[in-house]
């Protein structure tokens, strides 16, 4: 499906046996108890704290706290905690030298992977992006060409091969020490391919995949789970909780060019979330998905909402049977829908697209919400443009 | 990248363009039929389904039912359903479709493409799967495509629709000026909608996948239009992500064809987030300014390209594309009346029918049929389902029948015969009591010296591990041995069945190897006629029928050499019911001196 994000616990855990190490990091729920796991560690030691999402720019955000004692450890997940985040990491504090950071990162491309190398590595790696070398690696097999001077041939091998097994797509160590000729990772960061968890031979898990939002409604949660165990495709992303156009959108193309029209007619702020759901997703299936929309448009204090409920002309999803299950989510909030006035506009083509059209049109009339609902012989512009009307 | 990858003419213009779809996806399959009856074609593109347990799958042909080809492997495949397929449509889960695509290219011999649809392919394998593509000059599109349309030639996968009034209603059935090329499958419909609404129709229409790294690339699609006649003009819907609009728009800087280049990309939304979210596609995420809509549209409009602004512009441009009326015909809209209400029967029938006092056979009138073949000919087409390519086939069948139709009054099947005749019951009791008799241990062995003689030479066991492994396992020989033939005193029938039609075929010749083994051991086992009927058999099935192996133990499957034997035992089992009520010689006991009372 996509390019997702590992836990740097993950990340470290598969790179230090394949440089020779072993990684003594530790995990931390922060949504569970964790003081026990931190009493265990030496009460001499000095450690590295950090978050452990998708988060851009941790050490300037205040998310990553070096050289901390036990006490200071305790103290920076609390912070953390409260500041929302779900996973953080501990690890020992290295001692060293900046000028002895180095950057190294694999990046998998269509013609190979591409490998870029610097000696001046750390947190302005993109001040120095003069210093970085870049090399092309083998698609399937190692080959380096041309190689990188002052950087170790084995060392490349052996990354390269836990980038290929584990299907990363992405590796940063940045900064990396050279230890007793060894690498020793300070910070990495990988992705993988999501597609691939069942070829990667245990290497990682569901559960290491880690996302940069810090909260996630239990909607969303909702939705990632059913996605997770469905053959059918279902997303669900909130941006503005508020916002007054819902959208209960099918297609990964059409749901694009929705949001579009919305933003190209100044109405972004309003949109209040992005998704789809596409594959010919069942009965139940679309139920829980629209019933998930719902409780969102409900619970936003803007005036006058907007649901939109739209697809191109589908190729395989059965629209009267996915629409069954919209009508029975919008069945089930009929009252509160009635009360806050929601409008519905649709716009839906596909196979059985007459009888999902009707049975949707018989549906609003009975629930006695305002709305249009129509076929492929309005087009998705016309129909954005309708979605504005009503709330001139 | 080969230019001519995808030649959009040569398939308009192949005289075999037949389809072996991987993976029974009957919504898809059914809707690739649809399209073949609806575009007035005389046979379904689609020849084969693989991956399948059963031998036949039922589909719709207009509103008639027919059965489609099923196979568990593609190299069950007969080798004249392979020579006459070129694509292949791989509707498998994301594990097992790169296995399937890469197969297909190999076994298949004229493979021009294919299509995958898929979710989770893993982006290693669709890396790996583009260059095996390239070697073989083929094309794939995928791992998540929607397929390919080409206007009144083909439909390879679900793009179109799947049901029968939407593939009509998009006109896809024709051919018309404009080719469609969308990297959404979604939208590909989408826009193939809005072109037969704008009165024109598809030259051929294509989804590239929303996944990173499609096979087929969007540039190869737009290169394939270029080179296309009968594509007049260019539609493209494309998203955020990725850089393949930039080969798009070298391409029609360089390219000497000029046709009019109508394209939208969609996600500009995402450039009013600091963040943006992942939208619908796996691709839909710029991971720099380059790859985001709004600087890939300006790419597109910097080489020539027709650009809309928004979406609802696109829209407008659409109207304005070269017009081709869809023609309507009465045929079509009777024919989709009648697929509209299609349910499936539940009994399907080769051997013969009935419609409204009309007896077919074999799809033959009763009468010209029966009087066109003899008793056995008639009998074997039936057995067979179909009629036997060869002679040799037909003569065996008669001899062999022949010389199973009785064995005398003392074998157990005619006993029974006669003691349930002797107890007043009618012949169909006395035929079944016979009849019921057939098993492993009397008449079987024919079936059971078959799937013997069938397993050890396809595996090349060699005649005395054939031998040994019997003995080491206390297991009588099928079609070894007899109770009164022996070396000294052989069975007339085996050598009157050798005699004729006995020509060295592997199976006879393997089949005689183990008798000689055995009969050195014992005279008694001998290769008796079951074993040769058997062996014969085979032979005859590959040799001059030419069924492959895999066709050969699907025919044993159905318990077809127990049904010789029943065919024509039951003449001596009837034979010997009417001859005892001529005796009627009244009830049978058996006398107290032949039961040991232990």
């Amino acid at each position: 499906m996509a390019r997702v994000k590992l836990s740097e616990y993950r990340a470290k855990s598969l790179l230090l046996p394949v440089l020779g190490g072993s990684y003594d990091g530790v995990t931390v729920d922060l949504g569970e108890d964790y003081a026990e796991t931190i009493k265990r560690l030496s009460a001499k030691g000095l450690y590295v704290c950090k978050v452990d999402q998708a988060v851009k720019r941790r050490n300037q955000s205040g998310l990553v706290r070096l050289r901390c004692n036990r006490q200071q450890v305790l103290e920076a997940l609390r912070n953390f905690a409260a500041q929302g985040f779900r996973y953080a990491l501990v690890e020992p504090y290295v001692p060293h030298n900046r000028d002895d950071e180095r950057y190294l990162a694999l990046v998998r491309q269509d013609d190979g992977i591409q490998l870029s190398y610097s000696s001046k590595g750390g947190n302005d790696i993109e001040a120095n992006a003069a210093s970085l070398r870049h090399t092309l690696l083998g698609a399937e097999k190692f080959t380096m060409s041309p190689p990188i001077a002052g950087l170790n041939r084995q060392l490349v091998e052996k990354l390269y091969d836990v980038f290929q097994s584990a299907h990363m797509t992405m590796l940063e160590i940045n900064p990396y020490l050279i230890v007793d000729g060894r690498m020793l990772p300070l910070d990495a960061a990988v992705q993988v391919d999501s597609a691939a968890e069942f070829f990667a031979d245990g290497a990682w898990n569901e559960t290491d995949i880690r996302q940069a939002q810090t909260t996630i409604t239990p909607q969303q949660q909702r939705v990632e789970d059913l996605n997770a165990r469905s053959p059918a495709s279902l997303s669900l992303k909130v941006l503005n909780p508020d916002g007054a156009y819902f959208l209960l959108l099918s297609g990964g193309g059409a749901s694009v060019v929705v949001a579009d029209e919305l933003a190209h007619t100044g109405r972004f702020e309003d949109i209040a979330n992005y998704g789809e759901y596409s594959g010919n997703p069942s009965e139940a299936e679309t139920y829980i998905y629209a019933t998930a929309v719902l409780e969102l448009l409900m619970a936003s204090k803007a005036k006058r909402k907007v649901l939109v409920i739209a697809g191109g002309v589908a190729n395989f999803t059965d629209v009267a049977k996915t629409f069954a299950g919209i009508i029975r989510a919008l069945r089930d909030n009929a009252q509160a829908l009635k009360r806050q006035k929601v409008v519905v506009v649709v716009r839906r083509g596909g196979p059985n697209q007459a009888g999902g059209l009707a049975a949707m049109t018989a549906c609003l009339e009975e629930l006695g919400l305002a709305h249009s609902v129509d076929g492929p012989d309005v087009s998705l512009a016309q129909t954005v443009a309708r979605a504005v009307e009503y709330r001139k | 990248m080969k230019s001519n990858r995808i030649d959009i003419a040569g398939m308009r213009s192949a005289k075999n363009l037949g389809i072996i779809v991987l993976g029974n996806h009957p919504g898809i399959i059914q809707s690739m039929l649809d399209f073949d009856y609806l575009a007035g074609k005389p046979k379904p593109g689609v020849v084969a389904v693989v991956g399948v347990n059963q031998r036949y799958l039922r589909y719709y042909w207009g509103s008639r039912e027919i059965l489609m080809p099923g196979f568990a492997q593609l190299r069950d495949v007969d080798g004249a359903t392979l020579e006459s397929t070129s694509l292949f449509a791989v509707a498998q889960s994301g594990r097992r479709a790169v296995a399937a695509a890469e197969e297909a290219m190999l076994i298949m011999p004229h493979t021009v493409g294919g299509m995958i649809f898929a979710e989770s392919v893993p982006e290693r394998h669709a890396l790996r799967l583009r260059q095996v593509a390239e070697k073989n000059g083929a094309f794939i599109l995928g791992p998540a495509s929607v397929g390919l349309a080409i206007g009144g030639v083909c439909k390879l996968g679900a793009i179109g629709g799947t049901l029968p009034e939407q593939i009509y209603e998009g006109g896809l059935t024709q051919p018309g000026p404009v080719a469609v090329i969308s990297t959404s499958g979604g939208m590909v419909n989408e826009l193939i909608t809005a072109v037969a609404a704008s009165g024109s129709g598809v030259s051929f229409a294509a989804a590239v996948g929303g996944e990173r790294y499609p096979l087929v690339k969007p540039v190869e699609l737009v290169q394939a239009a270029l080179d296309d006649p009968l594509t007049k003009a260019i539609v493209f819907f494309g998203e955020l992500g990725g850089t393949d609009e930039y080969d798009i728009a070298d391409l029609l800087r360089k390219a000497k064809q000029r046709k009019p280049f109508l394209a939208h990309i969609a996600g500009t939304v995402a450039e009013k987030f600091a963040i943006p979210p992942q939208f619908g596609h796996a691709k839909s995420m710029a991971q720099d300014k380059s790859e985001t809509a709004s600087a890939k549209k300006k790419a597109l409009k910097a080489a020539g390209a027709d650009v809309a602004d928004s979406y609802g512009a696109f829209e407008t441009k659409l109207t304005k594309l070269p017009k081709r009326p869809i023609t309507s015909s009465s045929r079509a809209a009777q024919d989709l009346g009648e697929m509209r209400t299609r349910t499936p029967a539940l009994f399907a029938s080769r051997v013969s029918s009935d419609k409204g006092g009309e007896v077919t056979i074999l799809g033959e009138p009763l009468t010209k049929f029966v009087d066109e073949h003899d008793l056995s000919t008639i009998a074997l087409s039936m057995f067979l389902g179909h009629e036997p390519k060869s002679k040799r086939l037909a003569g065996f069948f008669d001899l062999s029948v022949r010389l199973l139709v009785d064995h005398g009054p003392q074998v157990s099947g005619a006993v029974n015969t006669m003691i349930t005749a002797r107890a007043g019951k009618d012949v169909t009791a006395a035929l079944a009591s016979g009849i019921l008799t057939i098993g492993p241990r009397f008449g079987g062995a024919l079936s059971q010296a078959a799937d013997g003689w069938l397993a050890a030479v396809d595996s090349d066991e060699a005649p005395a591990a054939y031998v040994e492994r019997h003995a080491v396992n206390k297991q009588y020989i099928a079609g070894i041995g007899h109770k009164k033939y022996r070396l000294d005193n052989p069975d007339p029938r085996v050598a009157m069945l050798l005699d004729k039609f006995d020509r060295g075929g592997p199976y006879i010749t393997f089949a005689k190897a183990v008798a000689a083994i055995t009969t050195r051991k014992k005279s008694q086992l001998i290769l008796n006629v079951d074993g040769t009927i058997a062996a014969l058999l085979l032979d005859i099935l590959s040799q001059d029928e030419k069924y492959t192996p895999a066709q050969i133990e699907a025919l044993l499957k159905t318990d077809f050499c127990n049904a010789i034997f029943v065919y024509a035992r039951s003449v001596g089992f009837i034979a010997h019911y009417l001859e005892q009520r001529r005796l009627d010689e009244g009830l049978f006991r058996l006398p107290d001196d032949l039961i040991t009372s232990l």
